[in-house]
């Protein structure tokens, strides 16, 4: 009776851990590592960076109070725990970003791998600071840290805007190409309608000619846009003011595709329309 | 005689007793182990609590695999995602159709164009999510 309240119990013991083993064990599927994934990690290391950065400001205005060795070693774990916390808020955030990139199409094969080594370059860095943080001895040492980090964020910056920049490039280039492709294909279908000579195509080709012009506007937008974002400098203080503008320079380049892709519809209606013939006395 | 008729009054007084109080299988049942029992040794206390106990761990037991495989189920499944209706743009009806209104090519470019639109309305130039962190930088101990 007894082995088999053991056997039993140990059976039940089985079932508590299979339910507790976590669901990605459970369903062997390695979720794969998208940009989801990517920028809900960086989402949660920022929620710990902000608790860590609270505590942080408690624990030095305590320190500058009282000036005691306690409130000294407090200090120093807080703020040590908060720095670890901000590089892997920008380790995380680079992450997802390069994730984000990976997964927009229209991008420029040259440009993605050139900024695919940066951001690489600046994650390793990032990494590399945040675990020789722990070797610092003194509240002197985190703040020459912190410096250092300081001074990077500024270079890291840049690189973060040109690659937001980039992300949106994609995106306009990707409906650019799909209306050039439409464009072709009309191009085609008005030579076509021209050597037979059964309809007039003098309207259709002035909405294509119109259509290939605000193309043409939209390029010079989005070009306008990424020649503002790589004469960025790290020095700059308004970054995020050079980023807002050339983002407006976006939105007014996807004006653009908006108006040629209308045009292409007037087209395709003009050539469903049959002619008006004229009254001749 | 005397006993022969004492049992053939028995027999007719059991089948004299009304369908509801004959007992029931599980009543059957029940006098039976009771009956085993009783041949065999007699459980005691603590085997009675040893069955509830055991009893007890394997009804948890059920209930923990029903509640884990209806979650890993759940789990499995995104969550339909019903695509919001667009509003279609108001467009006038030809009255004077050309040749080309049929044409296969024209009527599929004019689809073509309007998945485009759809794009076009639907992408997101703000990226707000993605904007950079807003992150301390000056650390010090100066007052």
């Amino acid at each position: 009776m007894k082995r088999l309240f053991i056997s039993l119990t140990f059976v039940f013991l089985l079932i508590i851990f299979y339910c507790l083993l976590p669901q990605r064990l459970l369903s062997q599927e390695t979720p794969a590592f998208d940009f989801n994934r990517a920028y809900e990690d960086y989402q949660y290391t920022y929620g710990t960076y902000r608790q860590a950065h609270n505590e942080y400001v408690t624990a030095r205005e305590q320190y500058l109070t009282y000036k005691t060795l306690t409130a000294k070693t407090l200090a120093l774990e807080q703020t040590l725990d908060m720095l670890q916390k901000r590089d892997e808020s920008v380790r995380t955030y680079l992450t997802a970003l390069r994730m984000k990139m990976a997964e927009t199409t229209g991008i420029l094969n040259y440009k993605q791998n050139t900024l695919y080594l940066k951001l690489d370059a600046e994650v390793n860095w990032y990494t590399e600071h945040r675990d020789n943080l722990s070797s610092a001895g003194t509240l002197e040492d985190l703040v020459k840290s912190s410096a250092e980090a300081e001074s990077r964020y500024d270079k890291t910056l840049i690189l973060i805007y040109q690659t937001l920049g980039i992300i949106l490039e994609g995106k306009e280039n990707n409906l650019k190409d799909q209306i050039n492709e439409q464009i072709e294909l009309i191009e085609g279908k008005i030579t076509q309608i021209r050597e037979k000579e059964d309809k007039d195509t003098t309207i259709a080709e002035r909405w294509l000619l119109e259509a290939e012009n605000k193309l043409t506007r939209g390029q010079e937008k989005i070009d306008e846009a990424i020649n503002i974002l790589d004469m960025m400098k790290p020095h700059d203080r308004d970054k995020d003011g050079e980023y807002s503008q050339s983002q407006k320079l976006f939105q007014e380049s996807h004006l653009y595709l908006k108006e040629a892709n209308s045009f292409l519809n007037e087209l395709i209606r003009e050539i469903k329309t049959a002619d008006v013939l004229e009254k001749t006395d | 005689m005397a006993k022969e008729k004492e049992e053939i009054i028995s027999q007719d007084f059991e089948a004299q007793i009304p369908e509801e109080e004959k007992p029931n299988f599980w009543e059957k049942t029940k006098r039976k182990i009771k009956g085993i029992s009783a041949k065999g040794k007699s459980i005691s206390f603590r085997d009675k609590k040893l069955f509830l106990v055991i009893g007890g761990v394997v009804i948890i037991s059920i209930l923990l695999i029903i509640f884990v495989r209806s979650s890993l189920r759940i789990s499995r499944f995104k969550p339909l995602v019903f695509p919001s209706p667009s509003p279609s743009p108001y467009e006038e009806e030809i009255t004077n159709p050309s040749i080309y209104a049929t044409d296969s090519a024209v009527l599929e470019i004019g689809e073509r164009l309007k998945e485009i639109n759809q794009d076009l309305d639907q992408t997101d130039l703000k990226e707000t999510g993605l904007n950079p962190p807003v992150l301390d930088m000056e650390v010090n101990f100066e007052e």
